[in-house]
């Protein structure tokens, strides 16, 4: 669609305006002439914004004990972070915990991983994940009553949870 | 050099072949990547980054499909190269646009490209031609698995994958469904899609992502969560998803024949008539007309060009694209001219 002024960008800014007889008119302008015309508008938030919006609360909160947070690794403050919206570095996830975890939860609705873990990471680690996913499994499948699944993701989570305390039986086929 | 080898070929995606290709484009899956022990990219030095970006390019000489690989540093690219690898899909604007010490690597078939130094010190993108989630998966997953047998990655067991933006932290895997959408813009019906699918926390973007709009009736659908969920999860929330939307395209578009055979039919044959005849057009208008003619030939109203051609065009007749091919820089005039002359060779 074209700017309603200039006929020559697209327009990119999408009004529209109320007046005292509930009567709506519809205006499409360019930035450009938006601009000109002096309107109250943000033609588009950056993520950067956004999330500095999601963080301002917490900082309230959080500024007195979380303003003077440093990581060592990056050197960059929780209010550098605040700032960016963007981590300076790994470390900063634990660094910044406090404050991240309820914006995490803000964002995604969650705050602990359930999905790949890199070979590297150690086995305990996926282990212990592999038996909470079960877990989460079985919860599921108890609150859609889907008991026969249940009973067989139940006998998984026995049989991993024998492997690590026998772990020299691991091997042995049943 | 290699760039021209990727000009004079056709993406392996855009063949306009796949599972529901009259209706999904491609299904491109993306995860973010960052090395243990360096610094993310917005605060690193130059020194720094120089450093990510030839450790990178040495691991990626020993992964096991490295030969299958086209390495490119973003220093030794015209505007334009830069400008045509964002048209294929390949590199994101921002990484186009940015100075230095930036790389892509690019599979031979372009269903795979690496980006290096993007936000996050590794971006891996596999994009398919139409509906394809768990074959794209399957091959993201793969590559990602053997590079990192070769590249340790930042991981934390609470939060996953760490990444530069608190945004794709967890699995990293943002998959983004490019459809094609003409019959609910007609009918107007697109806002409820769109509001639909905002409730249920689903991005949609325009054909060239983030901040571009719906050109050509193209919608990209993207997950936004990526924290909490495993990556079966995400895929099988956009398996449910999908397929409503390609239903209700499919209705929309059977349900526009019936009501008003001759306009729908008159407005398809019209956007064919000028695209065959046009002598200089822009960018936009090219888009709308091809997005027409992409669904008379879905209808069967249009039975003498492909699917393929047309997806093709879509791409080609980018700005970038047609320097590419003129082999030179052109003004926006002059590329409007060479676009309506490269559509009519392709058309008629």
């Amino acid at each position: 669609m074209l700017c309603q002024n200039c006929q020559k960008k697209n327009a990119t800014v999408h009004l529209t305006e109320i007046s005292n007889q509930n009567v709506q008119k519809e205006i499409h302008l360019c930035d450009d002439c938006a601009h000109k015309q002096g309107l109250p508008y943000k033609a588009q938030f950056s993520i950067a914004e956004i999330l500095s919006g999601l963080i301002e609360p917490l900082m309230g909160k959080a500024i007195g004990e979380m303003a003077n947070l440093k990581c060592q690794n990056c050197g960059i403050s929780y209010v550098d972070f605040k700032r960016q919206a963007r981590f300076g570095c790994a470390d900063d996830y634990e660094v910044f915990k406090e404050g991240i975890v309820p914006l995490l939860e803000r964002i995604h609705g969650a705050t602990q991983h359930h999905g790949k873990i890199p070979s590297q990471v150690n086995q305990e680690l996926l282990h212990e994940r592999k038996l909470k996913d079960l877990q989460r499994e079985l919860n599921q499948l108890i609150r859609t009553e889907e008991f026969e699944k249940a009973a067989e993701v139940r006998d998984k989570i026995k049989k991993l949870k024998d492997k690590a305390t026998k772990p020299n039986n691991s091997k042995r086929k049943k | 050099m290699n760039m021209d080898k990727l000009t004079n070929q056709v993406s392996d995606w855009l063949k306009g072949s796949g599972p529901d290709a009259d209706i999904i484009i491609s299904t491109r899956l993306r995860l973010a990547r960052n090395i243990r022990g360096f610094v993310f990219l917005s605060y690193a030095l130059a020194k720094q980054r120089i450093e990510i970006e030839s450790f990178v390019h040495e691991k990626l000489k020993k992964v096991p499909f490295h030969d299958k690989l086209i390495y490119i540093q973003m220093k030794d690219l015209s505007l334009i190269d830069r400008q045509f690898l964002v048209e294929r899909h390949l590199i994101s604007q921002d990484h186009a646009k940015a100075s230095s010490y930036r790389a892509v690597a690019v599979e031979r078939k372009e269903t795979l490209s690496i980006m290096v130094n993007e936000e996050d010190h590794l971006r891996l993108q596999v994009i398919l031609a139409g509906f394809q989630l768990a074959d794209g998966w399957k091959e993201i997953n793969k590559i990602d698995t053997q590079m990192e047998k070769y590249i340790p990655y930042a991981f934390s067991p609470q939060f996953g994958y760490l990444t530069a933006c608190p945004t794709n932290v967890g699995t990293a895997l943002r998959i983004s469904v490019m459809l094609h959408l003409p019959a609910l813009a007609i009918a107007r019906q697109i806002d409820k899609v769109l509001n639909a699918l905002s409730r249920i926390k689903f991005a949609v973007r325009g054909f060239y992502g983030e901040g571009t709009q719906a050109l050509g009736d193209f919608y990209q659908i993207s997950n936004q969560v990526t924290l909490g969920k495993s990556e079966q999860e995400i895929i099988n929330e956009m398996q449910n998803v999908i397929p409503e939307i390609i239903k209700f395209e499919r209705n929309w578009r059977e349900k526009l024949l019936d009501d008003n055979n001759k306009k729908l039919k008159d407005s398809i044959m019209r956007a064919y008539g000028i695209l065959r005849h046009a002598e200089t057009i822009t960018s936009e208008e090219t888009m709308k007309h091809l997005s027409l003619i992409r669904l008379g030939i879905n209808m069967n109203v249009i039975k003498d060009t492909t699917l393929k051609k047309i997806n093709e065009l879509f791409i080609y007749t980018q700005p970038a694209h047609l320097q590419k091919i003129s082999k030179r820089e052109l003004a926006p005039s002059l590329r409007d001219i060479a676009r309506a002359k490269y559509i009519k060779a392709h058309l008629n």
